[in-house]
């Protein structure tokens, strides 16, 4: 018998102060009568008791599924189409019930499955706003309070008065994406809404899950942006057909998911997802998994002008490398010089045999990314982002890694090969 | 069954946005706007004036009150029912994609209805006004009527909303029922012209023949009620909204799969 425990007073109820798991599921199987073969008028009700040959054909679209969220994780939910990714999804917000088993979900939902669910093209974009705020559990008051965080964000300005339905596709979404963030989920479920809008609109996107992170909201994310899933989930999981193939360090997940398609009869892998198969290889054969506490990126530093090839892995000290690195009480700024001669980034880029690429890459900080570079401009890019939780005893871990984007085939390298060159330096805040 | 009414009562601020966004809605688009509620039941009201007093002559007096009287509450009527009906499948972009009550949707409709109902009562106390009908005590039994009538068409609206959701020609089928049931109610005849034992028959089986009528005897009479009368109708209609609940939240849990 399908059961939904929920904790009292469920979309509304604070986060509790202890960590337990925000989202569970135990055991939850979810069955489709597949609508071509039910009864939809009476005729066909009629036609079916005669004759007695209408098919029930069933689909199981979850089965036997158990997982839990932890407070404050970022689930991401990996496989192909159909295999049972969105029904998760729609079983968290509760708009489908199991077929069995059993789902805790605690805390306030709020999904961006379908950005502006319920926008009405005849009302203003105020109106919607406070429907839209309505249909997602909140008061007047409450909506009130957000209203101009909401306008803000969504950068309509005076077009907030107007009908929606003279409204561009991308205002529409960035309304409906607005509202669905504002709401103050505690649990937030993202469901491929990265693919839509353009790339400005995706980078606001991921910045505002970057900072939902930050605040310790619990996330699901379904996706097929492997790399994404990678970067920015805690935890993943691989569904095919309605069961959990593999689950846990999202890097893991993927290369076993990356695995099993490249073994599968008919399918080639696109070169994206070889060199992310070939990436993820590479830390497995290093072993690094671990507990999925603990990351470790991939890190080979290039050493010295002249000594291109000597290659060097692991966390690792460079005194004469200071990229010019201020550091205030709580926020830091990094600058990257892409000529400068003190700098190690730009003698990789000036490495002439490997004739490697002007270097573009990202910059984590304590395993988070908190920005992307590309040299290419031959500007100084400055960086800036807020340290994460300072703490005295903790030395916070700025990691730059640099991919190099062509390799040529003179240098002798199999094309699909693609080295890191990353750089990594301890800093102890005062 | 209690947590779920709590959890209705949280939504109640969602309730209320849809039903202004369906009052607004109504009237944005249309020239005259808001003039419409009460235009549209004296425009009726003109067409069955001209039927019965110029082209099928009845000896009913002050006939446009009298068929204004029962006019307006069968519209209530029939507008909830016809906008029940289609308030989950209709919203189903909505049903699919977030979670609520979904109860909220039919209750919005039928209160959208009443409160449209309740301007269009200006039309009829103006018109008891002109046609000098003089309003009695009784006329305060009004709000009573209203409420049972209420609950008794969101009962219903219940079960035709989720019926329509599993069976997509309640719809169609309402459509015409709607229109058998509004020859089967005394609204534009007196109950007592019918055959006396059809009389009966009728204010046993339909309901919306003893509203249509209390609200004539309240209002074009002027005449008291019988409390046994009151009693039975209040009866019939709590029992039907205990049984279009009981039924719509025992499938509401399925929509989000079948609309």
């Amino acid at each position: 018998m399908a059961t939904r425990s929920s904790a009292p007073l469920h979309p509304c109820s604070p986060a509790p102060l202890l960590m337990s798991a925000a989202i569970e599921f135990e055991n939850v199987s979810k069955r489709f009568i597949l609508h071509h073969a039910r009864p939809r008028s009476f005729q066909e009700l009629v036609i079916g008791a005669l004759w007695r040959s209408r098919s029930r054909e069933e689909l199981w679209a979850l089965n036997g599924v158990s997982f839990e969220v932890e407070q404050g994780e970022m689930l991401g939910v990996i496989g192909p189409n159909g295999s049972g990714k969105s029904t998760i999804l729609k079983l968290i917000s509760r708009i489908l019930e199991p077929t069995s088993g059993s789902i805790t979900v605690d805390g306030k939902v709020s999904a961006l499955i379908e950005l502006g669910a319920g926008f009405h093209p005849d009302l203003t974009g105020r109106e919607n706003v406070y429907l839209n705020g309505s249909i997602l559990g909140l008061s007047q008051e409450e909506m009130d309070v957000r209203f101009k965080e909401i306008v803000t964000f969504a950068e309509l300005g005076r077009f907030i008065d107007m009908p929606l339905k003279i409204y561009s596709s991308g205002m529409y979404m960035r309304l409906g994406f607005a509202i669905a963030i504002n709401v103050e989920p505690d649990i937030l479920l993202i469901d491929e809404v990265l693919a839509v809008g353009d790339e400005s609109f995706q980078k606001k996107c991921l910045a505002k899950i970057e900072e939902f992170k930050q605040q310790g909201k619990t996330m699901v994310f379904v996706s097929h942006a492997l790399e994404t899933v990678r970067k920015l989930c805690d935890k993943a999981i691989w569904l095919e057909e309605g069961e959990i193939q593999s689950m846990g360090n999202p890097g893991k997940v993927i290369y076993d998911y990356l695995d099993d398609l490249r073994r599968k009869e008919g399918v080639t892998l696109d070169e994206k997802h070889r060199h992310l198969r070939y990436e993820l290889e590479e830390q497995r054969l290093e072993n690094r998994w671990g507990s999925g506490e603990v990351e470790r990126l991939p890190t080979h530093v290039l050493m010295g002008e002249n000594d291109a090839h000597c290659l060097d892995s692991g966390w690792h000290e460079v005194e004469d490398w200071p990229p010019k690195v201020r550091w205030t009480k709580k926020r830091a700024s990094l600058l990257l010089m892409p000529d400068g001669s003190a700098s190690r980034l730009s003698m990789i880029a000036w490495c002439p045999e490997l004739a490697l690429n002007p270097q573009s890459g990202r910059v984590y900080v304590d395993g988070r990314v908190v920005g992307k570079f590309d040299l290419t401009d031959a500007n100084p890019r400055t960086f800036s982002f807020w340290l994460p939780q300072p703490d005295k005893s903790q030395p916070i871990k700025v990691t730059i890694e640099v991919k190099r984007t062509v390799i040529p085939a003179e240098a002798g390298l199999s094309e699909d090969r693609r080295e890191l060159g990353v750089a990594v330096q301890e800093i102890w805040t005062d | 069954m209690r947590e779920r009414i709590l959890e209705l009562v949280k939504y109640r601020e969602l309730v209320r946005n849809l039903v202004i966004r369906d009052i607004k809605l109504r009237y944005r688009n249309s020239v005259l706007g808001f003039v419409w509620c009460l235009g549209n039941p004296l425009l009726m009201m003109a067409v069955f004036t001209v039927v019965f007093t110029i082209l099928m002559p009845t000896d009913i007096p002050k006939y446009p009150v009298f068929i204004l009287c029962a006019l307006l509450p069968w519209n209530y009527f029939n507008t909830s029912i016809m906008g029940a009906i289609d308030s989950i499948v209709g919203n189903a972009h909505l049903i699919k994609k977030v979670y609520f009550p979904r109860e909220v949707l039919p209750l919005s409709i039928v209160l959208a209805n009443l409160v449209n109902f309740l301007l269009a009562l200006i039309v009829l106390f103006a018109m008891l006004f002109a046609f000098r009908v003089r309003l009695t005590p009784w006329a305060l039994y009004l709000p009573l009527i209203i409420l049972i009538q209420t609950i008794f068409t969101l009962g219903l609206g219940l079960i035709f909303a989720t019926l329509n959701v599993f069976y997509r020609d309640t719809k169609i089928i309402m459509e015409v029922g709607m229109l058998a049931w509004f020859f089967l109610t005394p609204v534009f005849y007196r109950i007592e012209d019918l055959v006396p034992q059809y009389a009966r028959l009728m204010y046993w089986v339909n309901p919306m023949a003893s509203f249509i009528s209390w609200y004539r005897i309240v209002l074009y009479h002027g005449i008291s009620m019988e409390p046994g009368f009151i009693f039975r109708t209040f009866v019939t209609s709590v029992i039907a909204l205990i049984v279009g609940y009981l039924v719509f939240t025992r499938y509401s849990s399925v929509f989000g799969e079948e609309v």
